[in-house]
């Protein structure tokens, strides 16, 4: 942290940014542990997200979602274009809200908040289905059921 | 202090169970700590800064502010003779000390107007609406206070995205104490919105006096919190009613026959931004006052004799608009501001008493402040403000001019960092004192309070340190004192803080004050320290924390050992098993009593209030 932080925002409005570096980290550190390509497609429509994915030259965004090997599902209403669309085996659904994991049987795995920290949470059988499997590391956010 | 020391020991070797970080556990950790709301509202120009995360609240299970003010330094969390939050209280017979504290709300500052400091009512409150909570010593960004305080807390409610959904929850323990809690968020499109009720029915540990009827500071308390906001405008709502127990009250020997308040508040703001530089707030607040005393001997308040039984309906209401604007000019950041505030007692009755001679029943508080943050390099900031108050006062009651005056410095660098205040603050005598003591009216000066405080911080990937030291003297004190000197302040505090990995968490932190007269006293020596530890394994959390005090009027220990487990029974269902003070050893004071009719001192009693208790609670989400 090089630079001081004084930070005279309001106190509405900007509440749900992102910190870029931590969440590409954390981002590349996921997609990595799915994929062994050298850089990864993703389709998210959150405007945070993308922002933050534009800077890595390891994520490529697409705008077709046919296109992407992972989604970033974080809306309803693109759980439900999701829901009424046949994604290809290859494609993975992620998702920042662990209710869309319940929701819907096509989300794989989740990274969602909960009493204000993040974690994972994968399912087994979901995993299975796309013959996924993950590092070591991850086995303690493998789930067999919600 | 063994079985202190031998529990310690104990959790020291449950912890070395959950050391073991895999590189995504180190990611997570990084992404916790800077994606944490905190680190969007933190204002390090606000003062030093003691920061309650979302993480650390969870991890304490803290469920009202006290839980967490028991555990602050400098300014503990203590209650007053009549039951009431009063961090500052003597134990004597005093009206209300703690004005020198302030609390926001989502920034919006939550005052009783007419009555004081908003802690009289919000210092205890459900925090169950809470995301973070920030304490800061000396005075204040004077972008944020309307009246001048040496600390302010700062309440930051949950996000409706991180947070969405319903929660309930239901808390049980000891005497029948129970909680009943419903909260929900959600959002659409750029609206979100929070709606948080509780009930609270506080049974607590009664107080013996000597007679068939021990003193009680039950309460039962209900409480709304709601928000409704879009990117530039926000709307807040807070109801809170509260019937409660008034422990002495009146009562010179502290056996009331009855002792009981009643408080109805509300609490409304709107804020908007407008022309990218511009911020407009206004703010309305309601308290309604009930207070319900009997003795068989005369009550009394400030040296005033009022009879057997004392009933009194108060009601007061506060009006406060602000306008700020904030820019940058090349390395200057200037923000400044005009501020109002309008406190009028609407009616105060004792019953039987004639009170419609006193004319006094509005004050008006005008602000002018100017800040300038100049940067001095990259990681280095002077920082200037100043403020000037003129309060006005009806009834021929004297008017006050304040003027505030505040110089900073601060150095943040990759690890070290600095941070040193010089300040001059002055405070007036709050109404209700001069509306109840008429004596007052036009002989109270402003209290001049001087300050210097300075802050030396280290930290890495695992650890933190920090060291502040903080000197204040008075002038012509508001705070009773019978000695001829000013009072003078001189505070330390050492935190030390290890995360041994995402779940592993330690805290410690020592603090010493010394106080030359204060009170009755010359001097006064105050040592305290808290230890916390948290452990978190699958489906399993376990909180450890012990508050210990000692001062040098009693030179005895004070043990306040507080130890949660919890389990997540599955994604929506978590189960907590609490119990506050333990040992049954928490921080005591004392509360002074008088014979009624000789004058002459009796024993004091002592009280802490700090229940011991055993709490069951299940939370629902969905």
């Amino acid at each position: 942290m090089k630079k001081i932080i004084i930070v005279l925002i309001f106190l509405f409005g900007q509440l749900h940014a992102l910190e870029p570096n931590s969440t590409l980290k954390l981002y590349h550190h996921l997609f990595s542990s799915f994929s062994l390509k050298k850089s990864v497609s993703v389709y998210v429509e959150d405007n945070a997200y993308k922002n933050i994915f534009l800077k890595s030259s390891y994520i490529h965004l697409v705008q077709d979602i046919g296109e992407a090997d992972f989604i970033l599902l974080t809306t309803n209403a693109m759980l439900k274009k999701l829901k009424n669309k046949a994604l290809p085996k290859e494609t993975i659904v992620i998702t920042d809200n662990y209710r869309y994991m319940e929701q819907w049987s096509g989300v794989v795995g989740a990274f969602y908040y909960r009493k204000g920290r993040s974690q994972f949470l994968f399912l087994k059988p979901r995993l299975d289905e796309h013959n996924i499997t993950l590092p070591l590391e991850y086995d303690k956010y493998i789930v067999d059921e919600l | 202090m063994v079985y202190v020391r031998r529990y310690l020991l104990i959790m020291l070797g449950i912890m070395q169970l959950f050391m073991n970080a895999s590189e995504v556990d180190t990611l997570l950790h990084e992404f916790n700590q800077k994606n944490a709301l905190s680190q969007k509202t933190i204002d390090q120009n606000k003062g030093h800064l003691v920061l309650y995360t979302r993480d650390k609240l969870e991890r304490m299970h803290a469920k009202t502010l006290k839980d967490v003010f028991k555990t602050t330094p400098v300014l503990y969390y203590h209650e007053n003779r009549y039951g009431l939050p009063d961090p500052l209280t003597s134990g004597a017979f005093e009206p209300y000390r703690s004005n020198f504290i302030r609390i926001y709300i989502d920034g919006v500052e939550a005052t009783q107007g007419w009555m004081g400091s908003g802690i009289v009512l919000y210092g205890d409150i459900n925090i169950d609406f809470v995301d973070h909570i920030e304490f800061y010593y000396t005075t204040p960004s004077f972008e944020t206070s309307s009246e001048p305080a040496y600390l302010t807390i700062f309440l930051y409610s949950k996000d409706a995205k991180r947070d969405a959904g319903t929660k309930i929850s239901m808390l049980g323990g000891s005497r029948g104490y129970n909680t009943q809690t419903v909260s929900s968020l959600g959002s659409k499109e750029d609206v979100s919105y929070m709606l948080n009720l509780s009930h609270t029915n506080a049974k607590r540990e009664k107080i013996s006096n000597g007679t068939a009827v021990p003193l009680s500071r039950d309460f039962e308390r209900t409480q709304l919190f709601s928000y409704i906001k879009s990117e530039n405008q926000i709307f807040h709502l807070q109801v809170l009613k509260k019937d409660a127990d008034s422990l002495a009250g009146l009562s010179l020997d502290a056996t009331p026959l009855v002792s009981e308040t009643d408080y109805f508040n509300i609490h409304a703001d709107y804020s908007i931004s407008f022309l990218e530089h511009w911020k407009a707030q206004f703010t309305y607040e309601y308290l309604k006052t009930d207070i319900r005393q009997q003795d068989n001997t005369l009550l009394y308040f400030g040296g005033n004799a009022l009879g057997n039984t004392l009933y009194t309906h108060g009601k007061n209401s506060t009006f406060t608009s602000e306008f700020t604007y904030k820019n940058s000019f090349g390395k200057h950041r200037i923000t400044s501001g005009i501020k109002h505030r309008l406190k009028t007692i609407d009616s105060f009755d004792i019953e039987e008493i004639d009170l419609s001679y006193i004319a006094f029943d509005k004050e008006n508080i005008v602000s002018l402040f100017f800040q300038d943050q100049y940067h001095l390099a990259e990681n280095q900031l002077l920082t200037f403000g100043t403020e000037y108050s003129i309060i006005t006062r009806n009834g021929g009651v004297s008017n006050d001019r304040l003027l505030q005056l505040r110089l900073g410095y601060l150095y943040s660098g990759e690890k070290w960092s600095y941070k040193t205040y010089i300040y001059r603050t002055m405070f007036s005598l709050e109404p209700f004192g001069r509306y109840l003591h008429l004596e007052f009216t036009n002989s109270v000066k402003p209290q001049i309070t001087r300050g210097i405080t300075q802050e030396v911080g280290y930290k890495n990937k695992n650890t933190s340190i920090r060291f502040i030291t903080l000197y204040m003297q008075d002038q012509n004190g508001l705070l009773e004192n019978n000695h001829a000197g000013d009072t003078k302040y001189f505070f330390s505090i050492l935190n030390y803080n290890y995360s041994f990995n995402e779940n592993t968490v330690m805290d410690i932190q020592l603090y010493n004050a010394q106080y030359k007269d204060i009170g009755n006293l010359d001097k006064l020596e105050d040592y305290s320290g808290y230890v916390s530890l948290s452990n978190s394994f699958e489906d399993w959390s376990i909180y450890n924390g012990v508050v210990w005090h000692q001062n040098s009027i009693d030179n005895k220990n004070y043990f306040d050992l507080t130890t949660s487990i919890s389990w997540d029974i599955n994604k929506n269902t978590t189960f907590t098993l609490k119990g506050d003070n333990l040992l049954n050893k928490a921080k005591e004071t004392k509360l002074f009593r008088l014979n009624p009719l000789t004058g002459s001192m009796l024993k004091p009693l002592s009280v802490s209030p700090f229940d011991q208790r055993i709490t069951f609670e299940i939370e629902y989400t969905f």
